[in-house]
């Protein structure tokens, strides 16, 4: 694996095939977790698959699409065109760099502008393999009853494994009683005051050790696949 | 100085009316330099300017891109297209308006000593985004600052030219030879993107480089004085004027 962080002659002489980014999220995440969660980690999985798959690792885009936590401190978000055109103008520059397989790992679950400008960019660049995976998708869901979203166990488990010291004292959840659909007519905080949809208390550094190893695995498998890439 | 790496609790009940926030770039620095050289030097200098920028001012992560067309399509070079820049700072730092975040200073990458502080070396763009932003939020203020040309006069007293070439490569060293982006132990709070959450523990750029470290750290310390005394008395003065 070489990374940002190699020097440029490793890079070239390593020549790599592929290329790993990870696009975080900086936004509310209830009382006990960091606003920087999703970028912590996607952040840590693309890590972890570039080291095990090689290739070239990128730095993680902070930002995204996080309008949906309203106004709440610490929340930063990018419009849906800039962040379409922001994965566009990374891909082309990396494809003019020679690497035209790309992997691209979705951390933050609002991101809905991502499998449309990944797909066009896909269909309209003819020698450009693009994978796009989500990372919540990559989280085996089996592990976790609380059907939470964010901020609940699933999330507080990554961050108890990765980033513990920057974790909270949690506090009971809340499961919105309407559907998904309703974060495309309000904010997360409209729905949820605590802004937690799940439940934190049900999660731990355990399960997310086990959580994280299997999405690595996953993601691994699947770039494996889909990409034709050994 | 609340971080990413805080909670919107925290960050809400710290009262933040000012952030920083640094744009860098990821792109080919030749044979031995990484090409988030940027990134570290900046973080490495935001570490510095924020210790004088009072505890309230939030840090906002680093923008990892810029627009770098003079070495697009080498490897490593992630080039965004000037619009696009733009439209990411005019996004971020509208939603830190939303916050009530009123003054956000931008640190565009490092800038060069002898440099212009007057037009922006390398994303050059931010001047246009930053004087857009004030347009559009009379109630507001941005400001840009490129950390060497603002620190220029005193490095050039400071180090003789020979230092002066290899400043960038000595503060390098220098950061990486501290524990601020250190995993284990960070010297920081977090809050920077280069290295704490990715474990990234190479110390392997620039291990055979005879340049002094020492160099490096008084460097970096006056860098990051200059550059957080520019921002304190603009914004001072702008306070001022406004008023």
């Amino acid at each position: 694996m070489v990374s940002y962080l190699c020097s440029s002659g490793e890079i070239e002489e390593s020549q790599p095939e592929i290329a790993m980014w990870g696009i975080g999220a900086v936004e509310q995440h209830g009382p006990h977790l960091p606003v920087g969660t999703d970028l912590i980690q996607v952040a840590s999985i693309t890590y972890q698959v570039a080291l095990e798959l090689g290739g070239f690792l990128i730095p993680p885009l902070p930002f995204s699409m996080s309008e949906c936590h309203g106004k709440e401190a610490g929340t930063q978000w990018l419009r849906p065109d800039t962040l379409g055109n922001v994965v566009k103008d990374v891909v082309s520059s990396l494809v003019r760099g020679g690497i035209n397989k790309i992997v691209v790992v979705n951390g933050h679950g609002g991101n809905f502008v991502l499998s449309s400008v990944v797909r066009e960019m896909g269909l309209k660049e003819s020698n450009l393999d693009i994978l796009l995976l989500e990372a919540a998708e990559l989280m085996p869901s089996e592990l976790v009853q609380d059907s939470g979203i964010h901020a609940g166990a699933a999330e507080t488990s990554l961050q108890l494994y990765l980033n513990k010291n920057n974790v909270k004292d949690r506090i009971g959840g809340t499961v919105p009683p309407v559907g998904r659909e309703f974060l495309d007519y309000l904010t997360l905080p409209q729905l949820s005051p605590k802004g937690i949809w799940g439940d934190p208390e049900q999660g731990s550094a355990e399960l997310g050790r086990e959580m994280f190893e299997r999405a690595v695995k996953k993601c691994i498998s699947k770039v494996k696949r889909e990409l034709n890439y050994s | 100085m609340p971080t990413f790496q805080n909670t919107t609790i925290e960050i809400r009940d710290a009262g933040p009316k000012m952030a920083l926030w640094g744009i860098g770039s990821t792109e080919n620095h030749g044979e031995t330099l990484p090409p988030g050289t940027d990134i570290l030097l900046l973080e490495g200098i935001l570490n510095e300017v924020r210790r004088h920028t009072g505890e309230s001012s939030y840090i906002v992560p680093t923008m990892p891109f810029g627009t770098s067309y003079e070495r697009f399509g080498t490897i490593g070079t992630i080039n965004l297209q000037y619009p696009t820049l733009k439209q990411v700072i005019r996004d971020v730092v509208e939603s830190l308006y939303d916050q009530k975040i009123r003054e956000v200073a931008i640190i565009n990458g490092h800038g060069s000593i002898g440099g212009s502080k007057v037009t922006c070396e390398g994303n050059e763009i931010v001047k246009t985004a930053v004087r857009q932003l004030n347009y559009d939020h009379p109630n507001f203020q941005a400001i840009w600052v490129q950390p060497f040309s603002e620190a220029g006069e005193e490095l050039c007293k400071e180090f003789s030219s020979q230092q002066q070439d290899i400043i960038e490569i000595a503060i390098l060293k220098h950061l990486l030879s501290t524990d601020l982006f250190s995993r284990k132990e960070p010297e920081s709070d977090g809050g920077f993107i280069s290295f704490p959450f990715l474990g990234l523990d190479d110390r392997r750029i620039l291990s055979e480089s005879s340049v002094d470290i020492d160099v490096g750290r008084r460097a970096v310390s006056i860098v990051g004085k200059k550059t957080a005394n520019y921002i304190n008395e603009t914004l001072a003065k702008l306070r001022e004027i406004k008023n």
